[in-house]
């Protein structure tokens, strides 16, 4: 008997479908194999019988009658679809980025703000974060403080780890990386708390940059973060980038660690520049009450309505996204079934 | 094998543009062709009558899909898609009983051919095509739509791989167990239809 792959070739042939060495093989074998050479005819004939099959006849006409002539509008065709699905995409990655934004300054006032509040000294660092920016963060600093002064102390012992952990914590979209510039320079600094934070070990190289990015840095930090640093005790993940670094803003404990800092006492020059920022940094702060009655550091800050407002923007695109993926999900399925 | 339209692309572009006139005119043309096509590969006239319906309904609203080339072709991956789906739909399979093959019903006798001779070939046709049927429908769904759309409607290779989706190697695989597997079902029948087979058995 024949093998599947010998009807394999020797239908191939009758096609004349071979290569050429299959086809000399298989004709020295068609020499020498009569079985082979009478199924050839066989396949031969077969394949002339069916070739000579007739065309049926339609039992009826298939014309379509007009009921069935569609014409296809715009919105149903595929590039519709694309574009709206192009839209909701870019809608969604804008409204999340901006929602992003808005999230970190409300956790840390605006970027600004929160620079020119993080420009306190290190010694008003903690009291700074409570000053800068959340209220909430502020409130909740603000009653965990027995005064402002007690908080100063506190704030002055902790000033480096605070300052670090600030800067480690508020990943904003320029400081981000500074932040989590190099974990190993972060352990050096560090007296060993380090948090998993990447404290931002900024490389000398860019202590320029990083004093102004420092300065916003630890407005938002500070801001973000509750006020004694010295826990350090939060393994923070590895904060990688800046949102991730928001991202942890809400895991922080209250005694949320505190880098020991690679970052604040060899790279910043804030702790020369803090004590005298704050009057005045505080009242580049729009929104900072003139409640000056308390110590700089302890100015209570507001959070600024644009924060608020600004809020408002992202949800719309969020909501647009999702109308424009709804519009495309909607027009395939129309177009599919039009399809038959 | 089938005589071409004189002014097919024109037609085409005018049923593109929503002429339905046109657009019968093509199916005028073809309406026989993939009714063969849909007969041979679902196996009863019924369901072949309602898949070709169906195939020229989504290929006017597909036309746009037309990329030149084989309209034929095209028209058949639309048809052949269709039978699939049917077949799908009807969980058919495939069975060699002989009561279960086309033309056995009493109502329903085999379909026509579109062209007779005189009636003693148109009887001899017949009854040689009846046995082919049989034994074409005995085949594996894949096995059969590719026997189909390659001897009986002269497909190429690279015609079926479009139409069905399927490799090259594995179209050439299936044609061969095929037309092995219609050569052995007429192998049985031959010894019945002697002088039949001898007439229309040319060797090409």
């Amino acid at each position: 008997m024949l093998t599947d792959l010998d009807y394999e070739l020797l239908s191939a042939y009758i096609d004349d479908a071979l290569t050429e060495p299959e086809r000399v093989s298989l004709e020295s074998r068609l020499q020498t194999e009569p079985e082979l050479h009478a199924e050839l005819e066989e396949l031969r004939a077969t394949v002339s019988l069916l070739n000579n099959l007739p065309v049926l006849k339609a039992p009826r006409d298939f014309t379509l009658d007009t009921r069935y002539a569609r014409r296809s509008s715009f919105f149903t065709s595929a590039t519709f679809s694309a574009l709206s699905s192009a839209a909701a995409i870019i809608l969604f990655a804008f409204g999340t980025y901006l929602l992003n934004l808005s999230s970190n300054g409300r956790q840390s006032a605006s970027t600004g703000q929160a620079a020119q509040v993080a420009v306190a000294s290190t010694d008003s660092a903690p009291s700074l974060d409570k000053t800068s920016n959340e209220t909430p963060t502020l409130s909740s600093l603000l009653s965990g403080s027995a005064s402002p002064d007690e908080e100063l102390a506190e704030v002055n012992q902790n000033n480096d780890q605070a300052l670090n952990q600030t800067i480690a914590q508020t990943p904003t979209e320029a400081d981000g990386f500074f932040l989590f510039q190099s974990p190993p320079e972060q352990e050096t600094a560090a007296s060993g708390d380090t948090s998993a934070y990447s404290a931002a070990p900024v490389p000398s190289d860019e202590q320029a940059r990083t004093a102004d990015a420092t300065e916003t840095l630890v407005g938002q930090v500070q801001s973000s973060e509750p006020d004694s640093g010295v826990t350090g005790g939060e393994p923070v993940a590895p904060m990688s980038d800046a949102a991730g670094a928001a991202m942890i803003q809400p895991t922080l404990p209250p005694a949320a660690p505190l880098p020991a800092a690679t970052f604040a006492p060899t790279n910043v020059p804030l702790p020369t520049q803090a004590p005298t920022k704050p009057p005045t940094q505080i009242s580049t702060i729009t929104d900072l009450p003139s409640s000056t009655n308390l110590p700089p550091t302890l100015q209570p800050v507001v959070v600024p309505p644009a924060t608020t407002t600004s809020v408002d923007i992202p949800a719309v695109l969020l909501v647009m996204s999702v109308a424009f993926f709804i519009l495309a999900i909607v027009t395939t399925v129309i177009r599919q079934r039009n399809r038959l | 094998m089938a005589s071409e339209l004189q002014n097919e692309p024109a037609l085409i572009t005018a049923a593109l543009r929503g002429n339905m006139t046109a657009f019968n005119t093509l199916v005028l043309h073809y309406q026989d062709r993939v009714y063969s096509l849909a007969y041979r590969i679902l196996g009863d006239s019924e369901s072949a009558a309602d898949a070709a319906q169906d195939a020229f309904i989504a290929a006017y609203r597909r036309l746009d899909t037309y990329r030149g080339g084989s309209f034929r072709a095209w028209l058949f991956r639309i048809a052949t898609n269709t039978c699939y789906d049917e077949l799908r739909r009807l969980k058919r399979r495939p069975v060699t009983a002989i009561e279960d093959l086309p033309g056995s019903e009493a109502d329903d006798g085999p379909p026509l051919p579109a062209d007779t001779e005189t009636p003693e070939q148109a009887a001899q046709q017949a009854e040689l095509a009846r046995a082919i049927e049989q034994c074409i429908a005995a085949l594996q769904n894949d096995q059969r739509s590719v026997l189909v759309l390659s001897d009986v409607e002269g497909m190429s290779y690279q015609e079926i791989t479009e139409i069905t989706g399927a490799t090259l190697g594995t179209v050439k695989s299936r044609l061969s167990r095929a037309r092995a597997g219609v050569r052995a079902c007429l192998g049985n029948v031959r010894e019945l239809l002697p002088s039949v087979y001898r007439l229309n058995g040319d060797v090409n």
